[in-house]
C-alpha cells in the first residue's frame, strides 16, 4: 500500500480523535467581522403612556405562522407579530435536551398568545439554530437571526452566550440564557441583557451541603466534588466549596475536568480510593449513573446530592438496575433551576395542562424551556406597557422589571445586581413522572442565606 | 495491591472492549484498505436495537442480543453492498470520507430513537451480586466486564480459526494481500468486502452492547467510547489483528491505571496533570509508539522504492 496515503489516514485520525478528545473546536479564532448598523439607541426616549407603539427588528404587523418548528403558535391572525431567536443545540453534547427544552418553550407561546399575547401583537419563536454548543457557531447563529428578531427565546450555555454578549450589547438584543450561571445575575458580567430565570448552580451548590447537613446527616466531615469545569460545574463546585468552608467540612478531593474529557474511572476509582462522606456531583445523567453504580459495585455508595443536569427520570424507571440505588435514601437531587413537573403552583398547571396536548412526558427540561420565558415575557408586557418594543426598548424594560412566573419561581426583580439564592431539592422517586419528589421548595439554608449575593458572580 | 489488580482488571476489560471494535477496524482496512469510521455507529446502532427489542417491545434478553448483533452485521453488509461497493477503485481519502457521512448518518437516524433520555439495555448482568459485581480478596469483578474479557477471547479464537482453516477466511487473507492476485485466482474479491464489513458489524454489535450494558446506559453520545478504539488500533498497526488487540489492551490498561494512580501519586510529587489526564493518555501513548515505530507495533513496514 501506498506509505505516504497511509500516513495521510494515520494523520487524519489523529486529528480526528484529538477534535474529539479535545472538545471539539471550541477556540477557534473569530475571524468574521460583521458590519453592524445599530439603528436602535438606549437613548431613544421611552414612553410611558403609550399611545403609538414603538417597533423595530423582529417585530411585524403582519401576524405570525400559525405553526412553526411543529408546534402551532397560538398566534392571533388580526394582531401583529414579535419574533424571537433560538440557539439550540442539536448536535452537541447538549442535544438529547434541546428538542425539549424547544418545544417547551415554544408550548408557553401557544399559552400565552392564546391568553391574549402581548398587547397588540402574538409572539412566536422562530427556527432554531443548532449551535452544537460551539461558541463560533453560537455567534454564525446569532448573526444570521439578529436582523429578525427582537429578542433571543434562548440562548443555550455559559461560554456560548458569554461569546455573543458584545454583539448583543451593540444590537441592545436581551436574550433567556438556557444555564444558571449565578453571573447572570450581574450587569458587570451580562451587561444587563440576560433575563435570568430560576435558582443558580452556585446558591444550588450551597443549599445543597446546608440541606444535606441539617436534614439527612448532620456527621458529614468530608466531601467529593465532581462538576464539568468551565461550564455549570464550575459555578455549582465554587458554592459547594463555600458551603463547606462555612460549615467546617473537608473537601477531600475535587475532580472537575471540561465535560469532553471527564473520565468515568477515575471518578469511581477517586470515591473508592478517598472515601468521602458525602460526594457533590454536577456532571451529566449518563457519567452520573455509571459513577454510582460503578462505585456501588464496589460497596460505595456515600450520600450524594446531584445538580440539576445530573439526574434523569430513567434512572428510577421500572427495570433499570440502578432504581433500588438511587431510590434508597443516598441520593438527592437539585431542580432544574425550577420545581419538577408535578409541582402544585399555578404555572406548574397551567404547563401541565398545554404541554399535555403537544408531547407525553414530564422531563425536567420541559419544565426549564417552559418556566424560562416567564420572565421574558414579563419584560416584552413591560417594553408594550411604556410603548417601545423596539430592541432599545426592551432593553431599557429589562433594566428595572419586576417579574413572576405564576408561582413556579418566587418573583424577582430585574437587573438589581444580585442572585436569588432559593432552591428545590428533591428526591429519586419512580412513582412520580418526572422520577423525583419534591422535599424542599424555594429553600434557603445558612450558607446562601448569609452570602453577600451583591459581591457579583461565584465564579 | 488490591488497588493494582483493580485497576488491571478494570483495564483489561476496557481493553477487551476496545479490542472488538478495532478488530473490526483492521479486517476492514486489510481487506480495501479503507480506515472506516462508521464502526462507533454500527456500536451503538447494535446497542440501539438490544435496547428497543428487550426493554420497548418485551422481547426475552437474550433473544434480542442475538438479533441485535446480527442485524448489526447485516446493517455492516448493506453499507457495504450500497454505499462503499460503487466507491471501488476511488481515491481511499473519498471512501473513508464517506464512511463518516454513513457514520452520521446512521447515528442521527439512531439519535432521533433515543431522544432525551439514556436508555438502558434490559441486560441480567446488574442484578447479579452486589449492583451485577462481586469481591475476590478485595478485588471487585463485574459480571459484564468478565463477559466483555471471555467475549473477545473466544470471538478472536474463533477469528483465527476462520483465517487459517475456512475458504473465506483463506479468500479475505487472500485479498488482503493483494486484490488483483486473488481475483486472478478465482476468488470474489466483492463477496469478500461484503464478508468483512458483516463480520465487523457482529464485532461492533458485541462491542455496542458492552459499551452501552448495565448501568452504562446508551445515550446520543456513547458512540465516543467505541471511538476511543481508534488509537489501539493505529498503536498495533492498521493492518494487524494481533496489533488491534495489544494496541487495545495497551490502552485500556493505560485508562485503567491512570484513573486509579494519577491523583494520589500527583497529591504526592505536587504535580498535577491535569483531570482529564486519563482520557488524554491513551493518545500520548499513541504519539509516542508512532514516533519508535511508525508502522504501529506489529503493523507491516512499507518499504517505498524511489
Amino acid at each position: 500500500m501506498n506509505s505516504l496515503r497511509k500516513r495521510g489516514i494515520i494523520i487524519f485520525s489523529i486529528l480526528s480523535l484529538v477534535i474529539v478528545a479535545c472538545g471539539g473546536a471550541e477556540e477557534e479564532v473569530v475571524e468574521e467581522t460583521v458590519e453592524e448598523v445599530v439603528e436602535e439607541s438606549l437613548d431613544s426616549p421611552a414612553v410611558t403612556t403609550a399611545t403609538n407603539i414603538t417597533t423595530g427588528k423582529g417585530v411585524s404587523e403582519e401576524p405570525c405562522p400559525a405553526e412553526i418548528g411543529g408546534v402551532p403558535t397560538g398566534a392571533d391572525p388580526s394582531k401583529g407579530c414579535i419574533y424571537l431567536g433560538l440557539l439550540n443545540d442539536y448536535s452537541g453534547p447538549y442535544a438529547p435536551a434541546g428538542p425539549a427544552l424547544e418545544v417547551a418553550q415554544r408550548a408557553f407561546w401557544l399559552w400565552a398568545n392564546s391568553a391574549g399575547g402581548i398587547g397588540d401583537y402574538s409572539v412566536a419563536i422562530r427556527e432554531g439554530f443548532d449551535t452544537g454548543y460551539n461558541p463560533q457557531k453560537h455567534l454564525e447563529g446569532y448573526v444570521s437571526m439578529k436582523d429578525d428578531v427582537a429578542a433571543l427565546a434562548m440562548s443555550l450555555g455559559t461560554p456560548q452566550t458569554l461569546f455573543i454578549l458584545d454583539e448583543m450589547d451593540k444590537d441592545n438584543m436581551i436574550g433567556v440564557p438556557m444555564s444558571w450561571w449565578s453571573g447572570w445575575s450581574y450587569k458587570s458580567a451580562d451587561k444587563g441583557l440576560i433575563i435570568e430565570f430560576g435558582s443558580q448552580y452556585c446558591a444550588d451548590g450551597m443549599n445543597g451541603v446546608d440541606w444535606l447537613l441539617a436534614n439527612i446527616n448532620p456527621g458529614v466531615k468530608t466531601i467529593g466534588i465532581m462538576a464539568f469545569a468551565g461550564d455549570y460545574g464550575s459555578d455549582w463546585a465554587a458554592g459547594v466549596t463555600k458551603a463547606a468552608e462555612a460549615n467546617g467540612l473537608e473537601v477531600a478531593w475535587t475532580y472537575a475536568p471540561p465535560s469532553t474529557e471527564f473520565d468515568v474511572a477515575q471518578a469511581v476509582g477517586l470515591l473508592v480510593t478517598q472515601p468521602v462522606d458525602a460526594y457533590f456531583p454536577a456532571i451529566g445523567a449518563t457519567q452520573m449513573a455509571q459513577v454510582a453504580g460503578g462505585a456501588a459495585q464496589q460497596g460505595i455508595t456515600p450520600l450524594a446530592m446531584l445538580a440539576g443536569p445530573s439526574f434523569n427520570s430513567a434512572f428510577v424507571q421500572e427495570g433499570f438496575a440502578l432504581k433500588g440505588l438511587f431510590e434508597s435514601g443516598a441520593i438527592y437531587a437539585m431542580g432544574l433551576g425550577v420545581a419538577p413537573y408535578e409541582a402544585d403552583t399555578p404555572g406548574h398547571a397551567i404547563m401541565r395542562a398545554t404541554m399535555s396536548q403537544i408531547i407525553d412526558s414530564a422531563n425536567s427540561f420541559l419544565v426549564a424551556g417552559w418556566s424560562s420565558q416567564y420572565h421574558l415575557k414579563g419584560v416584552l408586557e413591560a417594553a408594550y406597557k411604556g410603548g417601545d418594543i423596539s430592541r432599545a426598548g426592551i432593553r431599557r424594560a429589562a433594566a428595572n422589571v419586576t417579574v413572576e412566573s405564576d408561582g413556579m419561581f418566587p418573583a424577582r426583580t430585574l437587573g438589581q445586581d444580585r442572585a436569588d439564592n432559593a432552591a428545590y431539592i428533591g428526591i429519586p422517586d419512580g412513582n412520580v413522572p418526572s422520577g423525583q419528589t419534591v422535599l424542599a421548595s424555594k429553600y434557603t439554608g445558612p450558607s446562601a442565606g448569609s452570602y453577600d449575593w451583591e459581591s457579583g458572580p461565584c465564579s | 495491591m488490591t488497588v493494582f489488580l483493580q485497576a488491571t482488571f478494570e483495564g483489561l476489560s476496557l481493553g477487551a472492549i476496545y479490542s472488538l471494535v478495532a478488530i473490526g477496524f483492521v479486517l476492514i482496512y486489510k481487506a480495501t484498505d479503507v480506515l472506516s469510521f462508521a464502526q462507533p455507529a454500527l456500536a451503538v446502532v447494535g446497542a440501539g436495537i438490544i435496547s428497543g427489542l428487550a426493554v420497548d417491545r418485551g422481547v426475552p434478553f437474550w433473544l434480542a442480543l442475538i438479533i441485535g448483533i446480527v442485524f448489526t452485521g447485516l446493517i455492516g453488509l448493506l453499507v457495504e453492498r450500497t454505499f462503499l461497493r460503487p466507491m471501488v477503485g476511488e481515491p481511499v481519502f473519498s471512501v473513508a470520507i464517506l464512511t463518516i457521512g454513513i457514520d452520521i448518518l446512521l447515528r442521527t437516524i439512531l439519535n432521533k430513537w433515543i431522544g432525551i433520555d439514556p436508555r438502558y439495555l434490559g441486560d441480567p448482568f446488574p442484578s447479579f451480586g452486589n449492583f451485577g459485581s462481586f469481591d475476590v480478596s478485595g478485588v471487585t469483578l463485574k459480571y459484564l466486564e468478565i463477559a466483555a474479557l471471555i467475549t473477545a477471547l473466544v470471538l478472536i479464537g474463533i477469528l483465527g480459526v476462520f483465517f487459517k482453516r475456512s475458504k473465506y477466511g483463506i479468500a479475505m487473507r487472500a485479498t488482503s494481500f493483494d486484490q488483483e492476485a486473488a481475483l486472478a485466482q478465482g476468488i470474489n474479491v466483492g463477496r469478500v468486502f461484503g464478508l468483512v464489513w458483516l463480520i465487523a458489524g457482529i464485532l461492533a454489535g458485541f462491542s455496542g452492547f458492552f459499551i452501552t450494558g448495565g448501568f452504562n446506559t446508551l445515550t446520543q453520545a456513547s458512540f465516543i467510547s467505541a471511538l476511543r478504539a481508534l488509537p489501539a488500533v493505529v498503536i498495533g498497526g492498521l493492518d494487524s489483528i494481533a496489533g488491534a488487540v495489544v494496541g487495545s489492551l495497551i490502552i485500556g490498561l493505560t485508562q485503567g491505571y491512570i484513573a486509579y494512580y494519577q491523583l494520589p501519586l500527583e497529591s504526592i510529587v505536587g504535580f498535577t496533570l491535569g483531570s482529564g489526564f486519563s482520557l488524554i493518555a491513551p493518545y500520548l501513548v499513541m504519539f509516542i509508539i508512532l514516533l519508535i515505530k511508525p508502522d504501529g507495533l506489529f503493523g507491516t513496514k512499507e518499504v517505498e522504492r524511489v
